[in-house]
């Protein structure tokens, strides 16, 4: 039965993504956390003031402009936010849509 | 198709709306969903791309003073309907994946407990070994974070949990989130480097 269950909590454990292994589920929040931990400034904007000038920073980046450059705090916050990283590559599908 | 300027856009959608401005944004919001949509889901686009369309157009009709004019009148709409369509199929996909019912036990305790937040014990003899770089991470998130920004943190980074289904959970918005869990990197980073070490050497440790 044991063993039955130890299966259960290794196929969750898989379709999670995750190992079962406490060690190595361990090592993986550790380098996940230290990764976010290198690109951490004291300074960050949320979601909400980046959602606020996303389309001016989408034209920008259709435009070629080194957005890095002229909005970097928009930029880092795209670079350390899956969400809004994914919003910003939808919305520049669409504008290159039109464009076409 | 007709094409206005960002002054007119605005004009023609306060109060009562033109009908066929409305048309023209509705067709172009239908366009841009489906193009970008038809590459994210495997069924029910043309349904999906409906509801999102009339969430979004209710928002943009509703939101029309707040745009600035730093964009196009269309690009500011598209971002809308951007967010409305990711936000909700983000906790569609959550839902339809989630295994909470499975890990989580008939008491409410979760079977798979998060290995992180378990007691660190004693410091292993070799501080800098990657078992001595797990225990003083381990560490710092017991000693640290609050009990909302450890919740915070298992559910984005190691759950994989969308951040607009954390936020749901934990009562509070995806903003305020992103913002808990900055609070929360600012912390450890500065707890890191009071222990004389950067987040760079701790990733070296592990190869």
């Amino acid at each position: 039965m044991s063993k039955f269950i130890q299966s259960v909590k290794q196929l969750i454990a898989r379709i999670l993504g995750q190992s079962s292994n406490t060690e190595d589920q361990k090592v993986e929040l550790v380098k996940g956390l230290m990764g976010a931990l290198e690109l951490t400034q004291e300074v960050e904007l949320g979601c909400d003031e980046v959602f606020e000038v996303i389309d001016k920073y989408a034209e920008a980046v259709v435009q070629g402009v080194d957005t890095r450059e002229l909005m970097p705090l928009v930029y880092h916050h795209i670079e350390m936010c899956g969400e809004c990283r994914e919003e910003l590559e939808m919305l520049l599908e669409m504008i290159e849509l039109e464009a076409a | 198709m007709a094409q206005y300027m960002n002054d007119e856009w605005v004009d023609l959608l306060s109060g009562e709306p033109d009908d066929e401005a409305l048309e023209t944004l509705r067709a172009l919001l239908v366009r841009g969903l489906r193009y970008t949509l038809s590459s994210r889901v495997n069924s029910n686009l043309d349904a999906l791309v409906e509801d999102f369309t009339q969430e979004a157009l209710l928002k943009i009709l509703d939101k029309l003073d707040s745009f600035r004019g730093e964009s196009q009148f269309t690009t500011w709409a598209q971002k809308i309907a951007v967010r409305v369509a990711l936000t909700e199929l983000r906790r569609k996909r959550w839902k339809d994946t989630s295994l909470d019912a499975l890990t989580t036990s008939a008491d409410g305790t979760s079977i798979l407990e998060p290995a992180i937040l378990s007691d660190p014990g004693p410091t292993p003899e070799d501080q800098t070994s990657q078992q001595g770089m797990i225990h003083l991470v381990q560490k710092m998130i017991a000693e640290e974070l609050t009990e909302r920004q450890r919740q915070a943190i298992v559910a984005v980074m190691l759950q994989g949990k969308p951040m607009d289904v954390v936020a749901t959970e934990l009562n509070t918005n995806r903003n305020a989130l992103y913002k808990l869990i900055h609070d929360a990197r600012l912390r450890l980073k500065r707890k890191l480097s009071e222990a004389g070490i950067t987040a760079d050497e701790v990733l070296a440790t592990f190869g």
